[in-house]
């Protein structure tokens, strides 16, 4: 198992999915999807990998692997994009969220959390991120290998 | 293996951590683990469990969930893949009926169902990864060992 001959499928799965889920809100609309858009991310890098690989096929373990690739990319993606955007434009985005009238008060609570964290929780947060983001994304890698690319599977 | 049980069950406890702990953890800790989480889950209030007075990092279906990934990465016992594999969709499928029966508005979102429903399709989905990982790696040993003799 070599997690490197994913690379670039996870690379530009995952940053690609973790770009988007940084922008401002559409990223926050799909953040309310639970950890779908990571999953997703993970589904895009395995279907980027099987395309570029025809003659070849996963095993439980690659998938999963090529998930979490995909997931840690996503998260450090979505943290390196979001950094400059929340220290740059947090309060403007925080005012933009609070002053809408048709959002719940929940999400505008929500949206200010996320635009208005201190330097030091932003730093904290990336390990967690990275983290958190490639287990969600193993998961997702596993479960697409299951549902949704299980031609591809490799027979035991 | 063990380093991905590890990763699990530390995010599996993670939102348990950051509730139970709140006011023990520093607050830039705290703050780090709820900018983590956000980007995971909505969290709405009335949704969210309520632990020493503050609401959770996640709601309580995302708790039941992460919940259900930490049991699945300590369970001691490998679990049958043929029988996750239909647990799974059957979790899924009562959470789908809860979600669907909640947001039409027939009752109030239920904390107990959603916690239960999060943790079956967590600890499903978890265990049989977990599983299916084992039993592969078991036959890439046998395969080697018997490519070893036969060569």
């Amino acid at each position: 198992m070599h997690p490197r001959r994913f690379f670039p499928a996870v690379a530009i799965g995952g940053g690609l999915t973790g770009f988007v889920l940084a922008l401002p809100i559409l990223g926050d609309v799909l953040r309310c999807a639970m950890c779908i858009g990571v999953m997703a991310g993970s589904l895009l890098s395995m279907k980027l990998w099987l395309d570029a690989h025809r003659a070849e096929n996963l095993t439980p373990i690659d998938a999963a692997m090529l998930g979490a690739c995909s997931g840690a990319v996503c998260g450090a993606a979505s943290w390196i994009v979001s950094v400059p955007i929340r220290l740059a434009f947090g309060h403007a985005l925080s005012d933009f969220f609070m002053e809408r009238a048709f959002l719940p008060d929940f999400l505008k609570v929500n949206l200010r959390g996320l635009y208005t964290d201190d330097f030091a929780s932003i730093f904290m947060s990336l390990p967690l991120q990275v983290v958190l983001y490639g287990v969600m994304g193993a998961l997702g890698g596993f479960l697409g290998l299951q549902y949704v690319f299980s031609a591809r599977r490799e027979a035991p | 293996m063990k380093g991905l049980r590890a990763a699990l069950a530390f995010v599996g406890l993670l939102p348990w951590i950051r509730g139970l702990a709140n006011r023990e953890l520093h607050a830039s800790l705290g703050g780090a683990i709820d900018a983590a989480f956000f980007a995971l889950c909505h969290h709405a209030p009335e949704r969210t469990l309520v632990l020493g007075g503050d609401v959770m990092c996640v709601c309580s279906r995302c708790a039941g969930l992460y919940a259900g990934v930490f049991l699945a990465a300590v369970w001691p016992w490998r679990a049958s893949p043929a029988i996750l594999r239909i647990v799974l969709p059957a979790g899924a499928a009562l959470m789908m009926a809860d979600i669907l029966s909640q947001d039409l508005g027939l009752h109030a979102p239920w904390h107990p169902v959603r916690l239960a429903t999060g943790a079956i399709v967590g600890f499903a989905a978890t265990a049989w990864m977990l599983s299916e990982m084992v039993g592969s790696g078991r036959r890439g040993r046998h395969g080697d060992h018997g490519e070893a003799l036969a060569g």
